[in-house]
């Protein structure tokens, strides 16, 4: 019993101290396929724009606008890099990204997307939600109880309505709606001039993708969202790009 | 009908056999701990999520034990004559079963890992407001499961032999696989951060070789004890050779012209049968050998029937007429 001491030290303390050395020294974690020094080297930053309003707003050939590509934009400019942009659908950029062709992927993904087994999320920089938005002056809803819903018709709202209760009318155009219920995602009731009421039907937590495993990436740019993707800011440049 | 009596362990091996069951009770409790730490720490790590599922399936030898431990005390009834004692042998090829599975499980995770080329992302991890590498966490976690199993399966095993008592030995086999599995993802957890992805499921097939080696002796010595096999080592699984002892034994007695005996565990105790070639027994053997040859014909489905002379019919041999078994008209 008297020996554990020396041999603890042998065998846990060394190679323990061994490893925060050689963790302190240099970049860790590191990244798999390199591809933060390689971003670092060739002075460009391959983002993937899915055109999602506001996150991603635009056509190819020009440079996105949005929320998130601003913020790309600014993560490009803390590395000293310039973005090289690719515009796309999901399927084609996270095949891009699964590949290394990327190296990141923005336009309003969330925890939910689909694609994640095939890519790296950074932890949710943002957290939206979809509400009931009253006019203002409406009598206040406490549930959707027997209550008519407008809903843009293909966003998937209808199916969170009518668990609580609520009946469905489906619309082409929000804003086009007269002195009822809208379904919708809060920045959006806050830019129809309507009132959030409260109930709300789905949470979103807004992430960026990365290449799966680019871990040396994946902490440099969750540094970078920590520190500047704060609710104030977001909320900034949503109601910016939503003024467009 | 006849029962057997009942079995009281000696003072000193009741003692152990406490300690062992208040050894499973802590080792139940650090292990739900360890699984719940684990839990929040869950990365993407494939390592950390088998070791995860290791942990839970290692719930399964103590938790088997603590149910045997109920059902073995119980005393031979007209059901069960023989009692409950060989409850044990069953606790001990379901522990063993859950080895053979963890290591198979290990295997599979791993070579899965492997052959899809996953590569863990690991990123921050919210600590209480800090923001720190998940890694770390992990590591913390990891290390955090490896103390409790290396400590309880040091003292287990070393009750384990004193008491002849093979579900805990399996026991204390499992608590070996946990911390080598913990090990192995923690190596792995810090080839990650060096940007080995394949680490951690190479290390996880190397533990998993050795947990599976382990189930499979421990299968393989749990069958043939229900197949009663010869008293063997809790260690080793080879043959005790106590029936060459217990032979010497009678042969010592001035009663006994030779002898020869067969055995069989039940669980943590052995009988069987010892027989015997009294001195002056005069007619007696070719007696009850032609008793023997009558009986077996009655019935195509006795076979080997052991006829033993009794001082008086009772119940049992020690426990006189308690219950009513006794017209032999």
């Amino acid at each position: 019993m008297r020996k554990l001491p020396s041999r603890w030290i042998r065998e846990l303390l060394i190679p323990l101290l061994t490893l925060v050395l050689a963790t302190s020294c240099e970049q860790y974690p590191r990244d798999p396929q390199d591809s933060l020094n390689q971003i670092e080297q060739s002075g460009t930053l391959h983002v993937g724009a899915i055109e999602n309003p506001p996150w991603v707003i635009g056509n190819p050939p020009d440079s996105p606008a949005g929320v998130e590509a601003r913020l790309m934009e600014r993560f490009a400019g803390e590395l000293g890099v310039e973005v090289v942009w690719h515009w796309g659908n999901e399927g084609k950029l996270f095949e891009g990204l699964s590949r290394y062709e990327l190296d990141l992927v923005i336009g309003g993904i969330t925890t939910g997307n689909p694609w994640k087994r095939q890519a790296g999320f950074t932890v949710p920089w943002y957290s939206g939600h979809a509400v009931v938005g009253i006019p203002h002056g409406h009598a206040p809803l406490s549930s959707l109880e027997g209550i008519t819903v407008a809903v843009r018709q293909g966003e998937g709202f209808s199916g969170k309505v009518q668990d609580k209760g609520g009946r469905i009318q489906f619309v082409k155009d929000l804003a086009g709606v007269d002195n009822m219920p809208v379904a919708a995602r809060a920045w959006e009731i806050d830019a129809l001039g309507l009132e959030n009421s409260g109930i709300t039907l789905q949470q979103f937590q807004h992430v960026v993708a990365i290449p799966k495993g680019e871990n040396a990436l994946l902490m440099r740019l969750e540094d970078f969202l920590l520190a500047n993707a704060d609710r104030k800011t977001v909320a900034r440049l949503i109601a910016r790009e939503a003024e467009r | 009908m006849s029962l057997r009596s009942v079995y009281h362990l000696p003072e000193d091996k009741k003692r152990l056999l406490d300690k062992a069951r208040r050894l499973e009770w802590i080792t139940l409790g650090f292990q739900i701990s360890i699984v719940i730490v684990m839990y929040l720490a869950l990365g993407s790590s494939q390592a950390m999520k088998t070791a995860w599922v290791e942990d839970m399936l290692s719930m399964i030898p103590p938790i088997v034990f603590l149910i045997s431990l109920r059902i073995r005390h119980r005393k031979p009834d007209t059901s069960h004559p023989y009692g409950y004692r060989r409850v044990t042998l069953l606790a001990f090829l379901m522990a063993a079963a859950a080895i053979l599975v963890v290591g198979l499980y290990l295997i599979y995770e791993a070579s899965h890992s492997l052959i899809t080329q996953n590569h863990p992302t690991l990123g921050h991890f919210d600590l209480f407001g800090h923001y720190v590498w998940i890694g770390w966490v992990m590591i913390a976690a990891l290390i955090y499961a490896m103390i409790p199993p290396v400590i309880l399966g040091r003292i287990k095993i070393k009750i384990a032999k004193e008491l002849h008592e093979k579900t805990l030995y399996a026991d204390s086999m499992m608590n070996k696989a946990d911390w080598m599995t913990s090990g192995a993802a923690t190596v792995g957890v810090i080839g990650i951060g060096f940007g080995v992805w394949w680490l951690d499921a190479v290390a996880a097939i190397f533990i998993a070789l050795d947990v599976l080696k382990d189930g499979y002796n421990n299968v393989k010595c749990a069958m043939s004890d229900l197949m009663d096999s010869r008293p063997n080592s809790v260690e080793s699984g080879k043959p005790l050779g106590i029936e060459e002892r217990l032979t010497e034994e009678v042969l010592r007695s001035p009663l006994v012209e030779n002898a020869s005996v067969r055995l069989r565990e039940e669980g943590i105790t052995v009988c069987g049968e010892v027989f015997v070639q009294l001195k002056g027994q005069g007619e007696l053997g070719r007696q009850l050998k032609e008793l023997s040859d009558e009986i077996g014909k009655s019935d195509w489905r006795y076979h080997n029937l052991v006829i033993m002379p009794v001082e008086k019919i009772g119940p049992s041999q020690d426990q006189p007429a308690a219950n009513s078994a006794r017209n032999k008209a």
